[in-house]
Formats: structure tokens, sequence, C-alpha cells
């Protein structure tokens, strides 16, 4: 809260909007809109309440133990000479906190993924890129929260393999929904649901996702810094490719200047199962184990 | 060789942040680990800073997309009122032809890096080592054949900002691993960013922007890439790093992508930008 605001907060703060949104055409046009699709709450009405923009933090939790979560990270694949790169950010427009406690929050995710085959003498040549773009609308009560995202992906062939693999179009868009529950900062479990509206190659569209993460307490680290121990478990189940179960445990630490803080370096071991992530890829198997290091935002 | 020539930088760097600041238990001074936003300030008007946006070319069907972070892990303030930062940063960026519906991809660069940076008033200063690789798009296999495009070079950022509504920066850099060989490994650059008054819708923080960022380059023969633009800029607050950007943009030179860099470019485009 310490990011709450100054005018902007005055000017929401307290205010009891009697009126409809007409009455406020200082309001840009997107804003009535992300008001609008938010459910126009009840709570407007109710008393005290918090527009944020640009916060620092998102709403919704950033899934640590999903490997197509947007994310900042370098892992070597500690199965075959190969390394992976990440680069994922994910920027909240707008955070709204009415007077109820929940959270409501508006913004936009990219990231994109690379593998990289290692020959040797500093030389990684590209195997395939992935390329990740949305919008999403949030809300946290409590123990609860929600994802709602419209994502456009991409999937393109490392140009290692321009004389070997013949590429194809590898492009979707989907509406994923995404509901959490973390009782507590040492449990979380989410669960989730998705629809391709739009793919291809043509392929069912649907998809199903949970997972968990378990977190140690805090315990001192270097310096007087912060850290615990973390384990994730991800699950993604897709009706692609004659039915697909993808798998990813993740065993680690994350690496924090005080628990409070939200910027973390993770490192992480992990074991993947199922087929490819990577578009291009999408109807192989995939096992492999990894060594990560994260940057979360 | 390399590696050891990049293993005797980084402990320059940590000599130079260790053994310039005094670590003498007495003296005021502060450490933060990972601290929000980095020291150095995004330079908003170089084309491949770490930021995230789309632009869309206003004279070609095509389109550019990028994803960047910078990560600071470290920031000390010594006694003297310097600060110091040490981090990485990474960014991807991708062009796209349109065809209808679908966008197949003409290439991709990737950057990787790690910098240590200082500030003190209105100078601030940045030492950047950084890889570059750059990779064919697949809509040109068996059209086009791929260069073998990867790099690393050492580059030195200096800003001078005496207000808030005027930034002046000048680089030099040099590649010290260039693929495709042969290339003349110097380069070096120029810019401004100048802004306009703010104004306070809502209480955020708005205000116009132009920048000016002039990239001469030795490789291909010798290349000055020109980027220009003029646009808004919105914060939620005047002290935040976080911002959304609106621009429209003129770029003249050879490629800023790899895999074409000894072709000319010239485009003007709408951007639609988020630096972290």
């Amino acid at each position: 809260m310490n990011e709450l605001p100054t005018k902007m907060h005055e000017a929401f703060k307290g205010k009891r909007m009697t009126g409809n949104l007409s009455n406020h055409k200082s309001l840009p046009l997107w804003l009535c809109g992300f008001v609008l699709a938010l459910g126009f709450s009840s709570s407007l009405w109710a008393g005290e309440d918090h527009l944020l923009f640009l916060p620092p933090e998102p709403v919704f939790g950033q899934l640590i133990g999903d490997p197509r979560e947007p994310q900042n990270a370098l892992i070597a694949n500690l199965s075959y000479p190969r390394f992976e790169g990440a680069i994922g950010p994910t920027l909240e427009f707008l955070q709204w906190r009415p007077a109820d406690d929940s959270r409501w929050g508006w913004g936009i995710m990219g990231a994109s993924f690379i593998e990289l085959d290692s020959l040797g003498h500093f030389v990684y040549p590209e195997r395939v890129s992935d390329w990740y773009l949305g919008m999403y609308f949030s809300e946290a009560s409590g123990d609860f929260s929600h994802r709602f995202e419209y994502t456009h992906v991409s999937s393109h062939l490392g140009d290692e393999l321009f004389y070997t693999v013949q590429r194809f179009i590898y492009t979707r868009e989907s509406f994923r929904w995404t509901s959490s529950f973390q009782p507590s900062d040492e449990f979380r479990l989410y669960a989730g649901a998705g629809y391709y509206p739009h793919i291809d190659p043509v392929e069912k569209p649907f998809f199903m996702h949970g997972g968990m993460e378990l977190y140690s307490g805090y315990f001192g680290f270097l310096f007087g810094t912060a850290a615990r121990g973390c384990f994730t478990y991800d699950l993604k189940v897709k009706d692609e490719a004659g039915g697909v179960v993808n798998q990813n445990f993740e065993w680690g630490i994350q690496w924090k200047w005080k628990k409070e803080s939200h910027q973390v370096i993770r490192l992480a071991l992990s074991y993947y199962n199922g087929n490819s992530e990577y578009g291009q890829f999408y109807q192989s198997n995939d096992n492999h184990w990894g060594a990560g290091i994260y940057f979360d935002p | 060789m390399i590696q050891k020539r990049k293993t005797s930088f980084g402990l320059a760097l940590l000599c130079a942040l260790f053994g310039s600041t005094g670590l003498g238990p007495a003296q005021a001074q502060e450490w933060v680990f990972l601290p929000p936003a980095p020291l150095f300030k995004t330079l908003i008007g170089a084309p491949r800073e770490p930021y995230t946006g789309i632009t869309a070319y206003g004279n070609q069907t095509r389109f550019e997309g990028a994803v960047g972070a910078t990560f600071e892990f470290l920031r000390y303030t010594p006694p003297d009122q310097t600060q110091w930062g040490w981090g990485v940063f990474g960014d991807g960026f991708i062009l796209l032809d349109e065809n209808g519906a679908t966008f197949p991809m003409r290439g991709g660069d990737w950057q990787a890096g790690m910098y240590l940076s200082e500030a003190t008033g209105p100078f601030s200063h940045r030492l950047e080592f950084e890889h570059q690789s750059s990779h064919l798009g697949d809509s040109l296999q068996g059209v086009q054949a791929p260069l073998f495009f990867s790099r690393e070079n050492f580059n030195l950022t200096s800003s001078f900002q005496p207000f808030d509504e005027l930034r002046l920066y000048a680089g030099i850099g040099d590649w010290e691993n260039i693929y495709p060989q042969g290339e003349d490994p110097f380069f070096c650059s120029l810019g401004t960013e100048i802004y306009s008054p703010a104004m306070e819708p809502l209480g955020t923080f708005l205000r116009a922007y132009g920048t000016a960022d002039l990239q001469w380059k030795g490789e291909a023969g010798g290349s000055l890439n020109k980027n220009f633009e003029l646009g808004f800029q919105w914060k939620f607050r005047k002290e935040g790093s976080r911002d959304l950007r609106l621009a429209l943009l003129y770029y003249n030179g050879n490629s800023d992508f790899g895999q074409f860099y000894q072709q000319p470019d010239e485009h003007w485009g709408f951007g639609l930008y988020f630096d972290p």
C-alpha cells in the first residue's frame, strides 16, 4: 500500500459515485471499459476505494511452476546439451481496490521462449522460439484469486534446423480461466481451463491446467537477506495431438531482499515430462531435467 | 582466451564496485538487494534498450515486437552520495511480415548481458557486457540462407540530465567477439531525450517527449542509424520507473536486425511501449 498515490488516490478515495459513468468525462474510455468489464461492482458505492495506475505487482501472483507463465529465466537442460531462455514481463495497467478488500487488475503480458542447442565453443544455434502476447483481467479476495486471459501464441522454427526440418505455421489464440487458492504463505493450489477459438494447425481446442506451490518458512540468508525453499507441480492436460499430459516439477530456493519484497531470484532444479511446450514440436515427446535461474519481478 | 577475458572483466567490475567505495564499517552506507528499478534509467529513444512493446510500420506491412527486462541485483550507496548498481538484462525482438491475419516471422534477435552502473547528481554511467544473437525467421526458410550472427561487446554509456526535461547521452562500444567475422567492431552512439512539462490527469504523470538516437557502427562499411520518436509518456507518479509510451517514430539506417544488418532500412511507424 505504500505505492498508494497521491492525487489519483485522493480523486477516488471515499468518492461516492452516485451518478453513472458519464458524469466522469475525464476518465479515459479504456477506464470506463475496464470498470464495466469488471462487472461494475456495487462496492464502488461503498466508500473507500483506490485505483492504481501501473502498480508494481499484479493482483494475480505469478504461477512460478508453469513453464509458460511470463518469466525471466535461463535454464540449462541437464538431459540434452541445450539451453532455454525466457523473457516475459507482465504489466498491469490498472488495479482497483474497492472497499470490500477485493482487488481487481487489468493488464497485458508478453513472453518469448527460446531453445538453443549447445555445440561447444560458445556456439548456441537456435532450435525454436515461441512468442506470447495477451491481455488479462484478474480478481483477488481473501485466499482466492482468479485470472481470465486472452493470449496469442506463435511458434517459429529456429534457423539451425532450416535444412533438416520443415517448419509449419503454428499460431493460436486462447481464452483461459485460472483460479488460485492460497490459504497460507506456504501453500497455493490453482486450476483452470481454456479454449482455443483459433488454432492452426487444427486440433481439438480444449485444455485444462492445475498445479500447486509449496514453500518452506523463511530463513536468514546471506547478509541479512531472506530465503525459502519451494516446490512446485504443474499439470496441463490438452486435447491436442491425440491427448497430452504435460507435467513440470521444480525444487528450488527463492531469494529476496526482505520477506515482503516482490523481486525474487529463484534457483531451481526441474523435471519436465510430456510433449514439448514449444509449438513447432508440440507433437514430440519431451522428458528432461533442468537447472535454472529465474528473475521474478 | 575469451573466457579469460570475461573472467577478468568480472573481477574488474567487482574490484571497481567494492574497491572504490570503502566498505568501512563506521560510515553511513546502504546496500539494497534486488531494488525495484535500475539505477541507470532506460534510454527510451534507443531502439535496442530492454523494453516491451509493439511497433506497426507505417510504410510497410510489418510489425516489430519486443520483450525486455532489467533486473538489478544490488544497489550500493556509499557515504559520498554516489550510487552504484549491478544487474542483468535481457531482451528479444521479433520482426514480422503481415499476410492477412497471419504474421510470418522474418527475424528474431536476442540480447542478454550484465551491467555495472553509477550515478552522481545529474550524471550516470553504465558499463555493459552484452551478448547478441540473431536468427532468420522461419517464413524465409528456403528463401534466404541464415547468417551465423553471434556477438559479444563491451559498451560504456554516459548520461547527463541537468533537469527533468532534458537528457543527453553518449556511448562507445567494441565487439570483442563478432560473427560474421571481419567486420569493424567499433560503434558509438549519441542521443537526447526532451520532455514537455507534465500534466496530471487523475493525479497521474503525463508528458510529451521527443527523442533522437544516433548510432554509428563500423560494420558493413560504416552505417549511421538514426531513430527519432515523438510521443507521450504516462506514469503513475513522476518518480516511478514504470511507464507506458505511445510514439510516432522514424528510423533510417541499416537494419537493427542482425540477419539484415547489411541492408538499408527506412521506416516510420507507431509504437506502444512499456518500460519496466
